[in-house]
C-alpha cells in the first residue's frame, strides 16, 4: 500500500488492524517514515485549526445576525410601545382639558318651570318631575319627565331631561334627547346648543362643540353668550 | 428529504446548509442548556462547537445513515461537550459514553496536544501554511485533511489527471517541510 495513503488514513483514524500493523511495521523500520509522522500531525492540527476557526468565525456572523434581527424586532416592539405612549398621553390629555372645560362650564339648568315651595303637597306628574329635579334624583326625574313628554312633547321638558341625563353621566343619550326633541323654532334652541357643546366637549369631540357654539352664537338668544365666546376661544 | 438534504448540504460545505441548521435548533438548545450550570455565552459557544462537531462527522459520512433526527444527534453532542466542560471544571463526573460521536479531529487540543507538545512548531507549521500557494494549501488539506482520494481531488480541483494530482501534491508537501524548516525562505 502507497504510504501516503497510510498516512491519510492514520490521520483519518480510518486504518484497518491490517493497516495499523503495516503502519507500524514501517515506523519500526524506516526511521524517515518515523520522523514525518510529527510533521503529517501537526499539518493535521493546522488544518483542523484553521477549520475550526474558519468555521467559528462563520457562526459568529450567523450568531450576530440573529442578535440583529432580534434586536431589530425588540427596537420595533418598544418604538410601537413609545408610540402607543406618547400617543394615550396627548389623547388623555386632550380628554382631560375637554373634561376640565366641560365641568367648567356645566352647571344645570336651573329649575325655572314648576319653582318649588317648601312643604307645598306635590299632586302632579309635573310636580313629581320637577321636585325629584330640584333635589338631585335625577333618574326619578327622568321617568316622570318622559311621562310628560309622551303626553305632549315640549322642548323645555327635553332640556331638562337632557340635564338629568348628563347629570347622570349618559352624555350620549343626553345628545340623542338633545338633537331629537329640540328644534331650531324652540325658544330654548340656545340653551338645547349650549347642552349640545358641553356634552360633545365631555365626549372630546371639539368639531362638533364648536359647531354647537357657534349655532348658538348665531341666534338671538343672551343665553350664555359671553360664556360661549369664551369657550370658542379656548377650542381654537 | 430535508435531512438528507442538509446532511448533503453540510459535506459540500455549503455556508447556507450551516446557517440554516445553526438557525434552527439554537434556541431550542440554549433553552435546553439553562438546565446545566452554565453561562448563556457558554451555552452558545458550546452550541456552535456542536454544530462544528455535526458538521465534520457529515463530512466523515457518519451521518449518511443517520435514523435520528439531525437535532436529536446535535443535542447529543452538545450535551456532551456541556459534560466534558463540567468535568473540566471538576462539577460532574461524566457518566455516559459518547465516544462514537467524539470527532477527535474537531475536539483537537486534549488529543494533539499530547502528540505535539511544541507551541514553536505549531506556529511555524501555520505560518508555513500561511505562506504556501492557495492551491497547495488545498490540495494538501483534501489530502490529508478531508481524507479525500485522489480521484477525487482531481474532481474538485480540476487537475487533468490523477498523476498530475499526485505530483502536484508531492511537490507542495516538499515546499511545505521546506517552508517548515526554513521559515524565512518562501
Amino acid at each position: 500500500m502507497d504510504k501516503e495513503v497510510l498516512i491519510q488514513k492514520y490521520l483519518q483514524g480510518t486504518l484497518s488492524d491490517a493497516e495499523e500493523q503495516l503502519f507500524q511495521e514501517y515506523i519500526k523500520n524506516d526511521p524517515s517514515f518515523a520522523d514525518d509522522i510529527p510533521f503529517y500531525e501537526g499539518l493535521n492540527y493546522a488544518f483542523a485549526k484553521a477549520d475550526y476557526d474558519k468555521t467559528k468565525a462563520q457562526l459568529h456572523t450567523f450568531y450576530k445576525e440573529e442578535k440583529r434581527s432580534l434586536w431589530r424586532k425588540w427596537a420595533i416592539a418598544a418604538t410601537v410601545l413609545l408610540l402607543i405612549g406618547l400617543g394615550s398621553v396627548f389623547y388623555f390629555n386632550t380628554i382631560q382639558s375637554s373634561e376640565r372645560l366641560y365641568t367648567q362650564y356645566f352647571e344645570p339648568y336651573k329649575n325655572v318651570v314648576q319653582p318649588m315651595v317648601r312643604g307645598e303637597v306635590v299632586k302632579t306628574t309635573k310636580e313629581f318631575a320637577f321636585k325629584a329635579y330640584d333635589e338631585g334624583s335625577y333618574a326619578e326625574a327622568i321617568v316622570h319627565l318622559n311621562t310628560l313628554i309622551n303626553e305632549k312633547p315640549e322642548g323645555i321638558l327635553a332640556l331638562y331631561k337632557a340635564n338629568a341625563q348628563l347629570q347622570l353621566g349618559k352624555t350620549e343619550a343626553a345628545i340623542v334627547t338633545l338633537e331629537s326633541q329640540i328644534q331650531k323654532t324652540d325658544t330654548i334652541y340656545a340653551e338645547a346648543q349650549w347642552y349640545l357643546t358641553l356634552s360633545y366637549l365631555k365626549l372630546d369631540n371639539k368639531e362638533k362643540a364648536k359647531n354647537h357654539l357657534n349655532a348658538l352664537l348665531q341666534t338671538n338668544s343672551s343665553f350664555k353668550k359671553n360664556e360661549a365666546q369664551e369657550l370658542l376661544k379656548s377650542l381654537e | 428529504m430535508k435531512k438528507q438534504r442538509l446532511i448533503i448540504g453540510l459535506k459540500e460545505d455549503r455556508p447556507e446548509a450551516l446557517r440554516e441548521i445553526y438557525l434552527a435548533h439554537r434556541k431550542a438548545f440554549l433553552r435546553y442548556a439553562k438546565k446545566y450550570p452554565i453561562t448563556t455565552s457558554m451555552a452558545e459557544d458550546v452550541y456552535q462547537d456542536a454544530i462544528i462537531i455535526l458538521r465534520d462527522n457529515a463530512r466523515q459520512g457518519k451521518l449518511d445513515n443517520l435514523r435520528s433526527e439531525l437535532r436529536t444527534y446535535l443535542f447529543s453532542i452538545g450535551k456532551y461537550l456541556i459534560y466534558a466542560h463540567l468535568r473540566k471544571q471538576k462539577k460532574v463526573h461524566l457518566v455516559e459514553d459518547f465516544s462514537e460521536m467524539y470527532n477527535e479531529q474537531t475536539v483537537m487540543t486534549e488529543i494533539v496536544e499530547a502528540t505535539i507538545s511544541d507551541e514553536e512548531k505549531r506556529h511555524q507549521m501555520q505560518l508555513a501554511l500561511e505562506k504556501l500557494g492557495d492551491k497547495c494549501r488545498e490540495i494538501l488539506y483534501l489530502f490529508y485533511y478531508r481524507g479525500f482520494s485522489l480521484d477525487e481531488i482531481v474532481d474538485k480541483l480540476g487537475y487533468s489527471n490523477k498523476d498530475v494530482a499526485k505530483s502536484q501534491k508531492s511537490r507542495c508537501l516538499k515546499s511545505l517541510k521546506t517552508l517548515v524548516q526554513s521559515p524565512n525562505y518562501g
